[in-house]
């Protein structure tokens, strides 16, 4: 901070200080509510989740029973096939969501932002999807991915495509996977959008400028220029999206409540289960804790590799 | 023959919104036939060709949803929770933002990473904790349980500490330097300038709310209290196969949120128009 | 200015907790106040009327929906104290009561001088943790086979007997899908995909333990019943499990909706069937005891299961939930017939109580008694014993794929087994 100073040097380090002191002060007064909020209804819970994956505990008996068991929990894990699958179908689930979502969410932006008219109606048709609620967008998508092949789906698959026999989707171990993935894609990708294009609409036009000047053709111009303008953007909804991937539960409990089987059991499924089917809470608050480990390590390590990539 | 750089770029314009328009459609596609289901007869949701335009009109479905069941009611308590949710959030994390994004103090970064870490927890997690709480302190059953969870949005401090971030200094300091106070510059200089943030972050805390299914199901037992969440699928349970009628609830209670995004939307343009910043 | 945000924040922050103060005081009040959830409520004048007979206690009731959310939601009740007189559906009174949900009432019971083997019988069975009580039995429901006697007409088929085989039911199912087929689809008959729903027949003669108390499921008896599922799936003769899961189909509307000739329902259905306004119909309605297994099995068979009442260990008025759980049942008996429901409380049965079941659901007193005749010979597609809700919970997660047609039926069989006898050897 640039600060004219007036007189000499002293005055220039008694204002700093005061004005230091100051904003201190302003600050924790303006963060006051915000974190007592937090560490009430956020921090506090987490912390008794995280502490209860260590112990052992039935909630049905209140607080007079909670016992200390060290790694006995992780230890069950190893042989649940619950959890394994849990863990390897939330890697599928990222895998397969982050780059599609984003990736389709920064084209449309793109195109949104650039070459298009009637940018407004598209974009809140776009938009629409996520604004509904997953609870009802899920009964919706049940019906037109009825599995026989009178279903809507289905029956275009039969009589626009000739395809045979039909997936039965949300009935079948194989598709159902895809199913949820679809429809998260097709949920969250205007949020993403949204996003982009408002980060996208701030961005200095003198570059693009001289970019065409220089005969920069649309192409090149979004890989060379575009992109790179919109680095920390896309890094945060990179990280969101991720973050969001791995939370995936309501359309997941809502249509196939996990299954087939573990067909679609994701972590989060994992510990509704244990924690409210089997009231157990601490093993559920464990699944937690490796839940939390596994998050926690993608987005540092895709932290890492943004702030590489920013240099 | 080289094409005229013109037509070529109009070519492109047409086709890029052609793609557009295409995933456009295809977005729209549920909400439309959703709508269209709304109408029909029972016997027609299945039927082939599928039909947007209903062949037999069928308006009992939106009669029976609106008089013969508890839908007002729910559509009365989740505006009154989502208005005070929102309404609180915004003062809390921009006030919040400012402090992270544009004031310095000790444990500034620690704070923030704690912040940032909180975010990576799942809702079921922690609700049993929190309903611990709520019923020690008699809230269970009433709309504070849901409101005051809604107030303190981890994400919000951080969409709006990036916006807030991204302002120049130099603005602040001139002004500043003039002798206003931290609070004057924050709701005179910042919050204008990060209007569309705001803006973003207002229809996202007030679709986080509208859409909640998980606290209402578990802390509201009492029918009275439901939102519409939870109240459509109460109904859509007790209505198990006819489907039209289950997206005659559906369209209904996504109406509201879709109105109030549209009349938003206008609202979004025009903060970009007048923004002043730009790079 | 930044004092008057100070200001301002602490004035919120302050009527936030005025709030929350105000909501939580207790209005102290003079009667002692139960709370009830239920999802399937006798009439409230009942209710009104007990608080009239008690001024002392007050009841106030919550209806909550009939969905797989409800045990979650009452549990949640339950396990922070929000619930006095809590609803345990078919066995889910069991893991509750091992896991100490409930309170033991043994007290209570000797307190108020309840004879439990009188009052109810057999149903105590469901109630029992070792030697004592922890839930009193509230409604059963006796699965029959319902038919539907203008589709039989129409398709020529003879009407059920009581002492039809299986053999018998899969002929009479198959004679009407066959007729079903040009006449609108209609399947010969019906059966939901609830829990252990398809070993509602074999529990006739299955085991679900070996002797050395490890999970039996290969007895030949599960491994037909199965079969029997999958058989009648896979011929039309029903509606497949995956279709009723998608389709999110119910046994009431659509038995009541003549989709099927037939259809194995609790006793439960007949509380749908007087409600004419959601479910109109306008057939008449046979009820016939359940098919037997085989040759082997003999007299007239019936399936059951039992809902409770409990009172949770962290209710406050224990002793006032009791008082009204025993009035509700003992003294009101026709108040919960009356809801389509079969009363446990065995001293109550008459015809008059049938009557009164019955009425408005087209049904005869006469075919009704069915549900009320202690000759029947019951048994339950539930799982009494160790671990058993966690038995019948690892089947129903294991047989989906069976069903789906993606899976063999040894593999199923063998990840059952391996899984139950996890949880038993500890």
């Amino acid at each position: 901070m640039n600060l004219k100073s007036q007189s000499g040097q002293t005055v220039k380090k008694k204002k700093r200080s005061e004005i230091l002191v100051n904003e201190e002060r302003t600050a924790y007064a303006f963060l006051l509510p915000s974190l007592i909020g937090t560490l009430i209804f956020v921090m506090v819970p987490i912390f008794i989740s995280l502490i209860l994956g260590f112990t052992k505990w039935n909630p049905i008996k209140g607080l007079t029973d909670i016992e200390f068991v060290g790694l006995a929990n992780f230890q069950r894990m190893v042989s649940d096939e619950r959890v394994l699958t849990a863990i390897v179908n939330n890697i599928k689930y990222s895998i397969f969501y982050v780059p599609i979502t984003i990736g389709l969410a920064l084209l449309l932006a793109e195109l949104l932002n650039k070459l298009v008219f009637g940018k407004i109606p598209l974009r809140t048709m776009i938009f629409m999807p996520y604004i509904s609620s997953l609870a009802s967008i899920a009964v919706v998508w049940m019906l037109l991915f009825y599995p026989s092949a009178s279903g809507p789906i289905n029956s275009i698959l039969v009589n626009v495509f000739k395809i045979a026999d039909p997936p039965k989707w949300f009935t079948s171990s194989k598709y159902a996977m895809t199913g949820i993935i679809a429809m998260s894609v097709w949920h969250d990708m205007g949020y993403y959008v949204v996003i982009i294009l408002a980060n996208m609409q701030g961005l200095s036009q003198e570059v693009y400028e001289s970019a065409a000047m220089d005969g920069a053709n649309k192409v090149q111009t979004f890989l060379k220029i575009t992109i790179p303008m919109l680095k920390n953007t896309l890094f945060f909804c990179l990280t969101l999206a991720t973050i969001n991937s791995f939370k995936v539960f309501d359309q997941v409990n809502i249509i196939t409540e996990g299954g087939p089987r573990f067909a679609t059991t994701v972590l989060v499924q994992a510990i509704y289960h244990y924690a409210f089917k089997e009231f157990n809470f601490s093993y559920a608050s464990a699944i937690a804790v490796v839940l939390f480990i596994m998050v926690f390590t993608v987005t540092y390590l895709q932290r890492r590799l943004e702030k590489k990539l920013s240099v | 023959m080289t094409i005229p750089n013109k037509i070529k770029s109009n070519l492109i314009r047409v086709f890029a919104t052609i793609i557009v328009a295409i995933f456009a459609l295809s977005c729209l596609f549920p909400f439309l036939w959703m709508l269209s289901t709304s109408f029909k007869f029972e016997i027609d949701v299945m039927e082939f060709p599928i039909r947007l335009i209903p062949k037999n009109w069928n308006f009992t479905n939106y009669s029976k949803v609106l008089f013969e069941s508890n839908f007002p009611t729910y559509y009365w308590n989740s505006i009154k929770v989502a208005f005070f949710s929102v309404a609180g959030q915004l003062i809390i994390t921009t006030l919040a933002a400012y402090a992270f994004g544009r004031l310095r103090f000790r444990g500034k970064e620690l704070l923030y990473s704690l912040y940032l870490a909180t975010m990576i927890i799942p809702a079921q997690v922690i609700i049993l904790p929190k309903y611990l709480y709520f019923s020690k302190l008699g809230l269970t059953n009433t709309h504070l349980a849901l409101i005051l969870p809604g107030l303190f949005s981890v994400f919000g401090v951080m969409l709006m500490r990036g916006a807030f971030e991204q302002i120049p200094f130099e603005i602040t300091e001139a002004a500043y330097i003039d002798g206003a106070s931290h609070f004057r510059i924050f709701y005179q200089l910042i919050l204008p300038l990060a209007k569309p943030t705001v803006m973003t972050l207002l229809l996202i805390a007030f679709t986080w709310s509208w859409n909640d299914y998980i606290n209402p199901l578990i802390f509201i037992s009492k029918d009275s209290l439901l939102t519409i969440t939870v109240g459509l699928q109460k109904f859509s349970d007790e209505a198990s196969t006819s489907y039209a009628l289950i997206m005659a609830g559906a369209s209904l209670a996504l109406i509201p949120i879709i109105t109030i995004f549209i009349s938003a939307q206008k609202h979004f343009i025009q903060s970009f128009a007048s923004s002043g910043i730009k790079g | 200015m930044k004092k008057i945000v100070l200001v301002f924040l602490v004035i919120v922050i302050a009527s936030f907790a005025a709030g929350t103060v105000f909501a939580a005081s207790p209005a102290a009040q003079e009667p002692v106040t139960i709370r009830y959830y239920d999802w399937d409520m006798v009439d409230v004048s009942v209710i009104n009327r007990f608080m009239e007979e008690n001024p002392d206690i007050k009841i106030e009731l919550f209806e909550i929906a009939a969905n797989s959310d409800r045990t979650t939601q009452l549990d949640i009740l339950a396990m922070s104290g929000d619930i006095d007189v809590m609803p345990l559906a078919d066995g889910d009174q069991s893991i509750r009561s091992e896991q100490g949900m409930l309170a033991n009432l043994d007290e209570l019971i000797a307190k108020y001088n309840i004879d439990m083997e009188e009052s109810f019988g057999i149903y105590n069975e469901w109630v029992k943790s070792g030697d004592s009580y922890y839930s009193i039995p509230y409604r059963t429901s006796k699965t029959a086979v319902y038919y539907n006697k203008r589709i039989f007409d129409q398709a020529g088929v003879e009407y059920p007997t009581s002492d039809w085989t299986l053999e018998d039911y899969k002929a009479k199912a198959a004679a009407i899908s066959e007729w079903g087929k040009s006449n609108g689809g209609v399947f010969g008959t019906y059966s939901h995909t609830y829990a252990n729903e398809w070993a509602i027949l074999p529990a006739q003669v299955g085991k679900w333990y070996t002797e050395d108390g490890l999970s039996n499921i290969k007895d030949p008896a599960w491994v037909e019943g199965l079969k029997l599922r999958k058989e009648l799936d896979s011929t039309g003769l029903q509606m497949s499990y995956s279709e009723i899961k998608a389709s999110s189909t119910v046994i009431n509307s659509s038995f009541l909706g003549e989709k099927e000739g037939m259809a194995m329902a609790g006793s439960w259905l007949v509380r749908d069937m007087k409600k004419t306004d959601k479910f109109p119909f306008d057939f008449e309605v046979g009820i016939c005891s359940l098919p037997r297994w085989d040759e082997s099995v003999e007299g007239i068979r019936g399936n059951y299961s039992v809902s409770a009442l409990g009172i949770p260990e962290t209710s406050k008025h224990k002793e006032e939930a009791f008082r009204f759980i025993i009035w509700l049942e003992m003294q009101n008996a026709d108040a919960i017939a009356a809801t389509g429901n079969v009363p446990c409380y065995l001293p109550a049965y008459n015809d008059e109580l049938i009557e009164t079941f019955v009425k408005g659901s087209t049904l005869t007193t006469e075919q009704a008694k069915f549900f009320f005749d202690t000759n029947v010979i019951l048994t339950t597609n539930k799982v009494f014993g160790k671990e058993g809700a966690s038995y019948v919970s690892i089947i129903n997660e294991e047989v989906v794929p069976y069903f789906y047609d993606e899976v063999e039926l040894e593999e199923v069989l063998d990840n059952i087994e391996k899984r139950v006898n996890e949880l038993l050897k500890d």
